[in-house]
This record gives structure tokens, C-alpha cells and sequence, in this order.
């Protein structure tokens, strides 16, 4: 599975780096960093929660 | 043995809260065939960017698109798109629609809300709502080559609007019949700041006043109001709020006095639930029921409705959250700031336009505002799990 991120939509909410802390990070302006694109099978779940909680729909999984 | 077809479940409403609700479901294992109706004529999409990067001329439509179609087909749902649902009847559970009856097993009333129209403009051509991609839009292509346009109502929308007519180069009027503006869950502690910020750009407030009438003429719309001054633009943009869309349940029986009263789960009745900005769900946090016009809302909700449909398993209670983006500033709001209480300033300092600030009460962090601060507003957020 791959992730993308849409800088341009985040608002910088941090909801992707509270429950998914070892995917994502923010930046100094907030907006979503990606520490990794490719997760190991077990940071899935939480990869595809933090893609459904994200308010400002930002971010995407490729499967 | 006869075998009846299952009618399975029906999803009114095909925005963020319908479709989050279709995600939850599948993905907490419901395999049972899902509907999902809605009244618009596009695969479900994201309001925000509409009044920011939409309005502003920097993304295409297809951006606001929450799902790919791709995507959208995985869930596997029965879609019917411009169709709205019209009456609801419990007993025999069944929906009609405006173009089939639909029986169901389990309900979800999403359905959001529509924007309030100023009464006698509803078919003026000069003045605008934002609520739909039509009407943003509409809107964009009406801001070409205008200097001057009038804004009705300085809430968050309001602002918003303000804001990205200030980029255009536009004059911007507001009128608000509230002395000041307002930002939701802020408790009012942030109306001098975004007041301000309207003076530093040269928009002219009228606060406080009401509209006694409204005429278009060929080339513009005037106001008359109460203060006896007049107020005109070549457009205007009303932003007065939204009305939650509860038409077809009006002789189901629910409780719709604001929205569909829910408990904490969601339910409004055996088999049927709402979720999102029609829907008002007791807080247990509060105590109180409340009906929440943001995008968080809707996802949680819409999640936890997936959740407890499809396991029976409840979900926790969460504080509201909002954001907003006003001349170029970040805000970002968790909870309830009251208004009683002074801002309590965590980090950064409002004097450099940065800082994070609560509102404490007894030891209890009921609210949190970041203002051009995200990583330390994050960081903060465990204040109020405290
Ligand atoms: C311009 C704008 C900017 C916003 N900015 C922000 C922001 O920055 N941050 C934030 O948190 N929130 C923001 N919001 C609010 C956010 O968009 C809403 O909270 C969110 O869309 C709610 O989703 P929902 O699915 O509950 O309702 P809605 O998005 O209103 O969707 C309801 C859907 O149901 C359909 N429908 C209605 N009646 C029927 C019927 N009888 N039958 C079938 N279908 C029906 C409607 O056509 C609609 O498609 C903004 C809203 C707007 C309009
Ligand atoms: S949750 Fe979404 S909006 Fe918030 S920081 Fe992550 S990607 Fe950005």
C-alpha cells in the first residue's frame, strides 16, 4: 500500500499524526509531513484510520 | 421457505457524513447490501476548499472530490444520485423517494443542512449562497472583473468570503445584525481580532442592523437598513447560516425540533440514526444535545454510526473541532471556549499573531484555539484530556 498526501488540502489539523504518529509528523507550519509512503502491513489499519479521520481529506491510500 | 431479499440498509444523504457512514460500515465487516441516496448530482465532495481554495480560483472541481470513483466502487453500494428522499414512514419501514419506494432494515438519516436564504432574494441573479460546487462556482465567475460586493452575515462563512474577495482586489460591505463577528465555539473572545483584521483590509462593517429591504437593479443590489443608511455592491453573498434539511421527516414522528434528535450512538428511533449537520446527538461530555456544523462531526459521527450498526459497539464521545483560514491565519478550535472565562495564552503570544490559548475553568481545559500555531495547537490537545 502507498500514501499520498495533498499538502495543498491540509489544514494542519494533526489528527493523521495523533493516531498514527510513526506515519505521519507536521511541519513547523503545520502541514503534514510523510516519515514513510510505504507502511509495514501492521501501521495499515491505522494509516487508513487517520485517511478517514482526516478533516480535510488530504490524505489518500493507493492499494 | 420463502426467501425475501433483504432490504438491507439505506443511507439518506450522499455527502461526507453518508459516505463516512458507508466507509465504517464496510469496514467494520457489514456485508448486507447498502443504498445510499442523494439530492446533488455528483459523487460525494468536501465543502471547505469551496469558500477557500475553490472560491480563490486555485482548485479545479474535481478536486473537492472526497473519493476517487475507483474508490467510491470498492464499497460496493447501490448509489442513487439526484434523488431525494421525501417522506419516511417508520411503521412499514419504507422511504419514498422521488423516483422509488425503498424498504429497509436500518435507516441513516444524513442529509446535512441547506443554507438560509435572505427572504424576497431568493431569485435575485445578484445575490449569492455558498453552500453547493454550483454555487461556488457561480460565485467564482461572478467576481470576474467586480470592484465592489456586499457580505450578509460575519460569521466563519461570512469571513471566509471576505477574505478571498479581499484577494480578488474586491471592496467588501458586511452587514451583521450582531455587534460583532463571530466564530463558532470561540465564545466571542476572537470578535475584536477578526474585526481587526476587516479594518486592516478596508472592508466597512455595519454591525447591528437589520435589513428592511433589498432591490437589484440592473447593474447592482442595494440594502436599505435599519440605521437609515443604504449599502450597495454590484453582488451580494449571504451568509446567515444554515437550516438543517429535516423536510422529509416531517410526519415521521422524530423529534425535529433541531435537527434529529439522537442519543449518544446516534439513534433516533429502533432502526433509524442520523449523523452529521442534521443531526443533533447527546454529548455526554456536556450533558447537552447538540447539532454541529463541521466536518469532524460528520466523520466521527458518521463513523461511530458504522460502528455501532455493524457491531453493536459504542463509541467515545468527542469534542467538537473546527477550522478556519481568515486573511491568511490559521485557526484551529477544539472544544468550547466560554466566554465568561479569560484565555488563558499556552504558547506563542497574540502580539506576534501566533499563539495557542484555553479557557480553563476550575482546573478543567474546556476549549482550545490555535491561531497560526498547528503543531503546538496539536501538541495541546492533550489539555483537555486531562
Ligand atoms: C462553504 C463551506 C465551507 C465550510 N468550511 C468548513 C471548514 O472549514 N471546517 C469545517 O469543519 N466545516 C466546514 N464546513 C461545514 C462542513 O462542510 C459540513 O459540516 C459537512 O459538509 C457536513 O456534512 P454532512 O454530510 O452532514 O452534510 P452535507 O454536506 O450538507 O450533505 C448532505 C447531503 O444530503 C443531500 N440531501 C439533502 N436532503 C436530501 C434528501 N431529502 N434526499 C436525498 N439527499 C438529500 C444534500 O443534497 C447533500 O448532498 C463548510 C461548509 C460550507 C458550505
Ligand atoms: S489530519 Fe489531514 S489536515 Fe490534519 S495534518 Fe493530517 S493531513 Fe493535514
Amino acid at each position: 500500500m502507498k500514501i499520498r498526501v495533498d499538502r495543498d488540502a491540509c489544514i494542519g489539523a494533526g489528527q493523521c499524526a495523533l493516531v498514527a504518529g510513526s506515519i505521519f509528523d507536521q511541519d513547523d507550519d503545520g502541514l503534514v509531513v510523510l516519515l514513510t509512503d510505504t507502511p509495514s502491513d501492521e501501521f495499515i489499519a491505522v494509516a487508513r484510520k487517520a485517511a478517514t479521520l482526516c478533516p480535510a481529506k488530504a490524505i489518500a491510500l493507493e492499494e | 421457505m420463502i426467501s425475501v431479499e433483504d432490504p438491507g440498509l439505506v443511507i439518506v444523504g450522499a455527502s461526507l457524513a453518508g459516505l463516512t457512514c458507508a466507509q465504517s460500515l464496510r469496514a467494520e465487516g457489514y456485508t448486507k447490501k447498502i443504498t445510499l441516496i442523494g439530492a446533488e448530482r455528483h459523487l460525494p465532495y468536501n465543502r471547505p476548499p469551496l469558500s477557500k481554495q475553490v472560491l480563490a480560483g486555485k482548485w479545479q472541481a474535481a478536486q473537492t472530490n472526497i473519493d476517487s470513483a475507483e474508490k467510491f466502487a470498492e464499497l460496493g453500494l447501490d448509489f442513487f444520485f439526484d434523488e431525494d428522499a421525501q417522506e419516511l414512514n417508520i411503521a412499514s419501514k419504507e422511504v419514498r423517494t422521488s423516483k422509488r419506494t425503498l424498504a429497509f432494515e436500518d435507516l441513516i438519516i444524513a442529509t446535512g443542512a441547506s443554507v438560509r436564504r435572505l427572504p424576497g432574494t431568493e431569485s435575485m441573479s445578484r445575490v449569492h449562497v455558498l453552500r453547493t460546487i454550483d454555487d461556488a462556482l457561480g460565485l467564482r465567475e461572478a467576481l470576474v472583473g467586480i470592484k465592489c460586493a456586499v457580505v450578509v452575515g460575519a460569521g466563519v462563512l461570512g469571513s471566509e468570503v471576505i477574505s478571498a474577495l479581499s484577494e480578488y482586489g474586491i471592496h467588501a460591505t458586511v452587514i451583521d445584525r450582531m455587534a460583532r463577528p463571530q466564530l463558532p465555539l470561540t465564545g466571542g473572545h476572537f470578535a475584536s481580532r477578526v474585526n481587526d483584521l476587516f479594518i486592516e483590509h478596508g472592508v466597512v462593517a455595519k454591525y447591528g442592523v437589520e435589513i428592511n429591504s433589498v432591490t437589484e437593479q440592473e447593474t447592482g443590489i442595494t440594502f436599505d437598513l435599519s440605521d437609515g443608511s443604504k449599502v450597495s455592491g454590484e453582488i451580494a453573498v449571504v451568509a446567515i447560516g444554515c437550516i438543517p434539511n429535516v423536510g422529509f421527516l416531517a410526519n415521521s414522528g422524530l423529534d425535529i425540533s433541531n435537527g434529529v434528535l439522537c442519543d449518544s450512538n446516534g439513534l433516533a428511533a429502533p432502526h433509524i440514526y442520523a449523523a452529521g449537520d442534521v443531526a443533533s446527538w447527546h454529548n455526554s461530555i456536556t450533558g447537552k444535545s447538540l447539532r454541529l456544523e463541521n466536518q469532524t462531526s460528520a466523520i466521527e459521527q458518521g463513523l461511530a454510526v458504522g460502528k455501532f450498526i455493524a457491531t453493536g459497539e459504542s463509541s467515545p464521545t468527542t469534542h467538537p473541532f473546527f477550522w478556519s483560514e481568515i486573511f491568511g491565519n490559521k485557526i484551529l478550535m477544539l472544544g468550547n471556549l466560554e466566554a465568561d472565562i479569560p484565555l488563558t495564552i499556552v504558547h506563542g503570544s497574540p502580539s506576534d499573531n501566533r499563539f495557542v490559548a484555553a479557557t480553563i475553568s476550575n482546573g478543567v481545559t474546556t476549549g482550545i484555539v490555535g491561531w497560526n500555531m498547528p503543531r503546538e495547537f496539536r501538541q495541546s490537545r492533550a489539555m483537555m484530556e486531562a
